[in-house]
């Protein structure tokens, strides 16, 4: 063997060794006839040993191999891209013909051992098929949208609750399935959330299966691409419209307990009135009666019927179920006296003096007005029932910065101190079971809090409680 | 029978300024007299000063109930015969009937009601004094 020989193989050797890829020549009888480091383990210097067979004795992919290397000698025509597994590694790779004098010589098998890519690859998709579960699974709403505000991704629970699919929703604007002009408060907020970087929230109503509106909780946030640029938004929805639902129904329960109390005062209320008509009815129909009296006689049938229907529209108007959305702008002073008045029975028959000082200025608030009234009911129902042996129940109202402070102070038994923590908790009661529901002050607490308001209770044990609710008043020209 | 010739006098007992009117027109269509109290210590004071023969009370006064007031007007002035008068009870509620039984009352009405079941109630009253 020349000097040049040897070296030309050393050369071959070194490059074969170091090559990212790795490299097999094979002959005319397919036996192996140099490898790169790696392979050269499975060569044993012996004819059997060396076959391409054998070197690939763990792979079932050999025959295929075998044939791409006969007809690289037949052929002179390279191939790449083949796959080929083997002592679990992935492999792909290509055979060339290496001609010389033209003629074949040898076949180079160059493999490319791919089998950390591979499993790189199924990670990422795991990890894409994990995160994508995440958003189908939600049961919020989970859609993306782009810069103009168009609809990219629409998830499973977005698809239920409005019935559309994503082929319906793709391209559109979200805005376009706000019903009743509802789109324009969509579009601001998410234009300013595109524009601040800042999560924006705002409840709408949104497009519903077969039309029904459903009542939607939306938070929006700006999707951000590597360099902190502003890529589109995702929109998270939380439908509420059964649980504002259940809400109404359970303070719709506990407006009829509330009349189950009042009931037997509104009787005696009423017929008071409807005495005192009755009577000057008989009067006139029965008597000899002077101008006068006729005169006086019709009056007062006149006023008795007045003051029933009062008290009857009063309560009709407190029984009857109220519709959230439903604002206007009052004296808070009204509702107190209005409240006041459906218990005026209760309070008598229980004689508790009451000391009123409302304070019509600046008592003006916006609201829901049944519900306001509600709150005010359970309250001096409350102070009524912490009173049963008579005692005394003030009432004022004053203005602090923007807000009405109304407090109600009785001097009834009070509460102890490890009570006072849990009476905003539903079913808590300290009553005996069939007196009260414990829901009073617990949907108390959630009208005031649905009117941005803040109540507070102190009480010592004997000596009466004191409840202070303040509420926002209603703005200027609001 | 000196007193006959003068009109009998009767109490009226009720926080409702308009049914002591209505129940004074009608007693004072039968011949009588009638003095309205609102309040069970106004009625306790009228007592005081003059003798009824009967008193209409309103079962739910601001300051005590009407039986409760009835005990202590028959106690100031045992000949005084008493009517229950009420919008919330009725006739066999237990509080009545134990009025009627213990006769700290003689007669029951309920609100609203009739002009004869008023005059009824005022004579057999009237009546149950004579006895």
């Amino acid at each position: 063997m020349s000097k040049r020989t040897s070296q030309a193989e050393s050369l071959l050797a070194c490059i074969l060794d170091n090559a990212s890829v790795s490299m097999l020549c094979v002959d005319r009888d397919l036996r192996v006839i140099l490898a790169g480091r790696g392979w050269r383990t499975h060569l044993r210097g012996d004819k059997e040993a060396d076959e391409l067979r054998q070197v690939f004795a763990n792979s079932t992919q050999v025959d295929e191999l075998e044939e791409l290397v006969r007809n690289a000698f037949l052929t002179r025509k390279p191939v790449v891209g083949r796959r080929l597994e083997d002592h679990n590694r992935h492999y792909e790779y290509g055979v060339a013909p290496f001609v010389w004098h033209k003629k074949v010589v040898y076949a180079i098998i160059v493999l490319r051992d791919i089998t950390e890519e591979l499993r790189l690859g199924e990670e990422v998709r795991a990890v894409q098929r994990y995160v994508a579960s995440i958003v189908e699974s939600a049961s919020d709403i989970v859609i993306s949208l782009d810069l103009s505000g168009q609809i990219v991704t629409w998830n499973n629970a977005a698809h239920r609750i409005t019935g559309l699919s994503t082929q319906d929703v793709k391209g559109r604007k979200l805005s376009e399935l706000c019903p009743g002009g509802s789109g324009g408060a969509m579009s601001r907020a998410i234009a300013e959330t595109l524009k601040t970087k800042r999560i924006g929230t705002v409840r709408l109503p949104f497009c519903g299966r077969g039309g029904e509106e459903r009542t939607v909780d939306w938070a929006f946030s700006a999707m951000l691409d590597e360099t902190g640029g502003v890529d589109g938004v995702v929109a998270v929805g939380r439908d509420l419209t059964e649980r504002l639902e259940a809400e109404a129904h359970l303070q719709q329960a506990d407006r009829l307990a509330a009349l189950g109390v009042m009931a037997g005062g509104i009787a005696h209320e009423v017929r008071n009135p409807l005495a005192v008509s009755a009577a000057a009815a008989q009067l006139l129909l029965k008597r000899r009666l002077d101008k006068a009296t006729q005169a006086e006689c019709a009056k007062k049938i006149h006023s008795g019927i007045e003051r029933a229907s009062s008290i009857i529209e009063n309560l009709l108007r407190f029984a009857r179920p109220s519709e959230p959305g439903r604002q206007s702008v009052f004296d808070i002073g009204h509702v107190i006296r209005d409240a006041l008045k459906l218990l005026e029975n209760q309070r008598k028959l229980a004689r508790i003096k009451l000391h009123l000082s409302l304070n019509r200025l600046g008592a003006t608030i916006r609201g829901n007005r049944t519900l306001l009234q509600q709150a005010f009911m359970n309250l001096l129902l409350n102070a009524i029932d912490a009173m049963p042996d008579g005692g005394r129940l003030s009432i004022s109202s004053s203005r602090k910065d923007d807000s009405v402070v109304v407090r109600l102070k009785d001097t009834g038994s009070g509460i102890g101190p490890k009570e006072i923590n849990k009476v905003f908790d539903p079913f808590f009661t300290t009553r005996p079971a069939g007196k009260g529901s414990g829901l009073g002050l617990s949907i108390t607490h959630s009208i005031i809090d649905q009117h941005s308001g803040h109540i507070e209770i102190e009480s010592a044990e004997g000596r009466g409680s004191t409840v202070t609710v303040a509420l926002p008043c209603a703005k200027e020209g609001s | 029978m000196k007193e006959t010739r003068s009109p009998a006098q009767v109490l009226v007992v009720d926080d409702e300024k308009d049914l002591c009117w209505a129940l004074q027109k009608i007693l004072e269509g039968e011949g009588l007299r009638a003095t309205v109290a609102v309040s069970a210590r106004a009625a306790l004071e009228a007592a005081r000063k003059k003798s009824f023969q009967v008193a209409f009370l309103d079962a739910k006064l601001p300051d005590v109930d009407g039986i409760e007031l009835a005990r202590r007007l028959r106690s100031l002035k045992p000949e005084t015969r008493c009517v229950l008068i009420s919008g919330y009870l009725y006739e066999d509620d237990a509080m009545v009937r134990e009025g009627l039984e213990e006769e700290t009352i003689c007669a029951f009405v309920a609100k609203p009601f009739r002009i004869d079941e008023v005059i009824r109630a005022v004579r057999t009253a009237m009546a149950s004094a004579q006895v």
